[in-house]
């Protein structure tokens, strides 16, 4: 238990943290709202008022966008293991008896419950904007439920980029490399438009990648479009490939810790 | 040239920095977002000095004494609260162009080199930023290159030269335009002792040679003695003493200092029969004893006690300005 | 006529160390080149996605989409490689102190922030798809090209994404921490979309306030002949607006800065 203790105490120093850069937070936030503004304007012209498309009406073409904005405000985010390895920081921690992971972890928590927290007021003041154009969620069973599935988003990014991350033990510079694969995922995810308007190619390979759960699969289960078979369904890939990812970053780990080099520290 | 004219004239400068309290613990994190707390630091409170045309000025003083700020105004990049300077004639925070190329400054910190390229590439570019006729520039920078003994390593990348060859390279970009005031902080930190050395006699040569006046600030007592006439010692933003160095060694050097180790435990009061007590540890002792009688008190020190070791040491000038600093906060 | 050939010989210096450098760690450059193709890439499925549901989108057909996603590209990429990566690394720069140092330099701080910084190395490639994407557009729509109309609002279209930058970045001066470079990117685009598709204040906004209707819509439009000579000549007026209010904001930051922080 003492363990838990210390990852509470890391959530506790970057949620203060996060109080601190509260703007940066905003302004990510007022882009964000940038996009959902965009997207409602551009999707009003696409669907010109035909009733529905690919299985989505006018307002909840709306109502997806936005909550897959939110969505992305709390999951996507930028890890310090690169700068950590590049700069020798990792040393420090090598040392403590916590686990790096576990301490990168925490932190990813602290971001995601703040950006989240944040951006609710916001989103409901959007909502109420919107209200004769959006597709309103009633039950509040379908909150909790994308919480949950947020949850599980927020853990397939947090370990694919931790993957990416060991890059850095090798080749200086990779979080070229997590920009780069943050747009394809953005699109796999159905982030960047949903899956079903993909042109046919990119659909299909959409499908297949597990990006789909930290995207579509939230939103949808949000907006009721599944029952609760598919969300089940969906859990369990979740979690499946939270694990396949885990252990992909034990090996990477395993593989880049023999190359760390700890630069000027 | 007048040797007389005053290149820097400061009169009454204050620089007050506010900041805010940094709050504490979660609570303190809330409480922060609708209340701060408004604090100020009075890093230089009225300070007046001038400095003559060639002079070789040293800037001593502990850390957050107020030299980097008082350098920082005196070269444009900081306005001071309140008070006047002149700077080549200028006053600094217009930051005039023609200011700027009348003066350099080397911050021991912040770099001016391209990491990634040769210091010969950022050479080339400073040549064209401050229009430096191309003969000029090469006849200056061979001699420069020639005097600090860099040649062969203008052609390497800047971020993998040692702190030596880096500094001595971030003067020679500071020097390409001729500047008439050269402002240095902090030098020689961090760098070996032989490039410390190196940099020194650079130094001296080309205040020499060039007349150009050079405004150091340091904490290095070597760099001070073996570089500066003048010194003006500075603490918590007030000027404590300004003069030269012999002055300065006269004034305060009227002690040597006497260290002692015994073979039984000694008496602290019959020590201070002999001289100031500075240290005391039962066998050992630092005594503070008047120069002119030395050899007296020694005899009387060891007459006296059963003295395994001892030690005579001259006064420093890190003691003096120690001393200086302490006799100021009693003040 | 002496000052222009200084700044040319710096550029050309600038330039050459530019290109120097990105060849030292060509690696990066080689992953940053890669990561724009696949912006690029993503940005016309995305396109075509839009297009699978429909004909036109406010009055706009694929290929005329195409011809104002590549003017997008081509004036975005011509920007990043004059200037923009230099306004980008300004919160580095002020809270490292080396700004500081920049100021002491005998020239304006926003020239050495774009020599500093120059790109081009990296955005030519970039640039050649983007005129590729054009090209694509113009080869699919019908009718006579008006290529000096064009050319013309591609420079005004230059010139006011550089105001917009530097008032953008103005901000670090009254709040270093904040980093807008993710908004600005949001805002920007924005701009990929006819500002037809955008009502009322939206409109307004997008059109005078963030002129992204005159830097990308209108010479898109002007190119396949769709615009007035009054919108030629709002889009000229704001061209000069914005740069002289972009002037006086940074010159306002700046001496804020200088006299208070330093």
């Amino acid at each position: 238990m003492h363990h838990l203790q210390a990852y509470l105490a890391v959530f506790r120093v970057q949620w203060q943290t996060e109080i601190e850069w509260r703007l940066n937070v905003l302004t990510q936030f007022a882009g964000t709202l940038l996009g959902i503004v965009s997207m409602y304007y551009l999707w009003t012209e696409v669907f010109s008022g035909r009733a529905a498309l690919m299985g989505y009406t006018q307002p909840e073409i709306i109502t997806y966008f936005a909550v897959a904005g939110y969505l992305a405000m709390g999951t996507f985010f930028y890890l310090p293991v690169f700068a950590d390895i590049r700069d020798g920081e990792l040393s420090a921690y090598l040392v403590r008896p916590m686990s790096y992971l576990g301490y990168v972890w925490s932190q990813t928590m602290a971001r995601s419950v703040f950006a989240f927290l944040l951006g609710l007021p916001i989103m409901a003041g959007l909502f109420i904007l919107l209200r004769d154009n959006v597709f309103i969620v009633s039950n509040p069973l379908n909150y909790a439920v994308f919480f949950v599935t947020a949850f599980g988003a927020l853990n397939i990014l947090f370990m694919f980029n931790m993957i990416i991350a060991c890059l850095e033990f090798k080749y200086l510079y990779s979080d070229m490399v997590v920009w780069m694969s943050e747009m394809v995922v953005f699109l796999a995810a159905g982030h960047m438009i949903p899956l079903v308007f993909l042109p046919g190619p990119f659909r299909v390979v959409a499908e297949l990648l597990p990006f789909k759960y930290v995207g579509m699969f939230p939103v949808n289960a949000f907006m009721g479009r599944l029952n609760w078979a598919e969300i089940a369904t969906g859990l369990t890939m979740q979690l499946l490939w939270v694990g396949v990812f885990y252990v992909l970053f034990r090996l990477a780990w395993r593989w880049g810790i023999k190359r760390y080099e700890a630069f000027g520290k | 040239m007048e040797k007389s004219a005053k290149e820097i004239s400061v009169k009454n400068l204050v620089k007050d920095f506010e900041y805010h309290e940094k709050p504490e613990g979660l609570r303190g994190s809330l409480k922060a977002l609708f209340k701060r707390e408004k604090k100020t630091k009075h890093a230089v409170r009225d300070i007046s000095f001038t400095v003559r045309r060639g002079e070789f000025v040293g800037f001593i003083g502990p850390n957050g004494a107020g030299k980097t700020t008082t350098l920082k105004m005196l070269s444009g990049i900081l306005t001071p609260t309140s008070g006047q300077a002149r700077v080549a004639g200028h006053v600094p925070w217009e930051r005039e162009d023609r200011f700027k190329k009348k003066i350099a400054i080397v911050l021991g910190q912040k770099s001016q080199l391209w990491n990634t390229l040769p210091p010969l590439e950022t050479y080339n570019l400073m040549r064209l930023i401050y229009d430096i006729p191309e003969k000029t520039y090469r006849r200056r920078l061979k001699r420069l290159v020639e005097l600090l003994d860099v040649e062969d390593k203008l052609h390497v990348q800047a971020r993998k030269l040692s702190m030596g060859q880096r500094m001595k390279c971030e003067l020679i970009l500071a020097l390409l335009h001729d500047p008439q005031v050269l402002f240095l902080d902090e030098p020689t930190i961090g760098l070996d002792v032989l490039s410390q050395r190196k940099i020194r006699d650079f130094l001296t040569s080309h205040n020499k040679e060039k007349g150009t006046t050079i405004i150091l600030t340091s904490h290095n007592m070597d760099d001070v003695e073996d570089l500066c006439r003048r010194l003006v010692i500075i603490d918590e933003g007030v000027i404590g003493y300004d003069g030269t160095l012999e002055k300065i060694k006269s004034d305060y050097g009227e002690y040597r200092y006497l260290s002692a180790r015994f073979g039984d435990k000694v008496s602290r009061d019959a020590l201070a029969k002999i001289g100031e007590v500075l240290e005391y540890s039962g066998i050992e002792a630092r005594l503070r004893v008047p120069t002119g009688d030395t050899p007296s008190r020694v005899n009387k020190l060891t007459s006296q006690f059963d003295v395994k070791d001892i030690g005579l040491q001259d006064v420093d000038l890190e003691e003096i300005v120690s001393d200086i600093f302490s006799k100021s906060k009693q003040k | 006529m002496e000052h222009i050939i200084k700044h040319f010989n710096i550029f050309l210096a600038s330039v050459r160390m530019e290109v120097m450098d990105r060849l030292n760690d060509i690696h990066i450059g080689l992953l940053i080149m890669v990561t724009i193709f696949v912006q690029i890439f993503l940005s016309v499925v995305f396109f075509q996605a839009l297009y699978g549901q429909t004909e036109s989108i406010a009055g706009w057909s694929l290929s005329e989409a195409y011809i104002l996603l590549g003017t997008w590209h081509i004036v975005g990429d011509i920007s990043w490689a004059l200037f923009v990566r230099g306004f980008i690394r300004m919160n580095y720069y002020v809270t490292s102190g080396s700004l500081d140092m920049m100021l002491r330099l005998p020239m304006d701080v926003r020239s050495i922030l774009r020599y500093r910084n120059i790109d081009i190395f990296l955005h030519i490639p970039p640039l050649v798809v983007g005129i590729m994407i054009l090209f694509y557009g113009i080869s699919n729509s019908s009718g006579p090209v008006h290529w000096p109309i064009y050319l013309c609002l591609l420079l005004c279209a230059i010139v006011t994404y550089y105001s917009l930058t530097v008032m953008l970045s103005s901000v670090t001066f009254y709040v270093p921490n904040l980093s807008i470079n993710y908004i600005r990117n949001q805002v920007l685009e924005l701009g990929q979309y006819p500002i037809a598709i955008y009502k009322g204040l939206a409109k307004l906004l997008l059109t005078f306030i963030i002129p992204l209707g005159f830097m990308f819509t209108v010479p898109a439009r002007a190119l396949t002949g769709n615009i007035t000579w009054i919108e030629f000549v709002q889009a000229l007026s704001v061209t000069v607006l914005f740069y002289y209010v972009s002037d006086r904001v940074w010159r306002r930051g700046l001496a804020r800065y200088e006299s208070a922080l330093g």
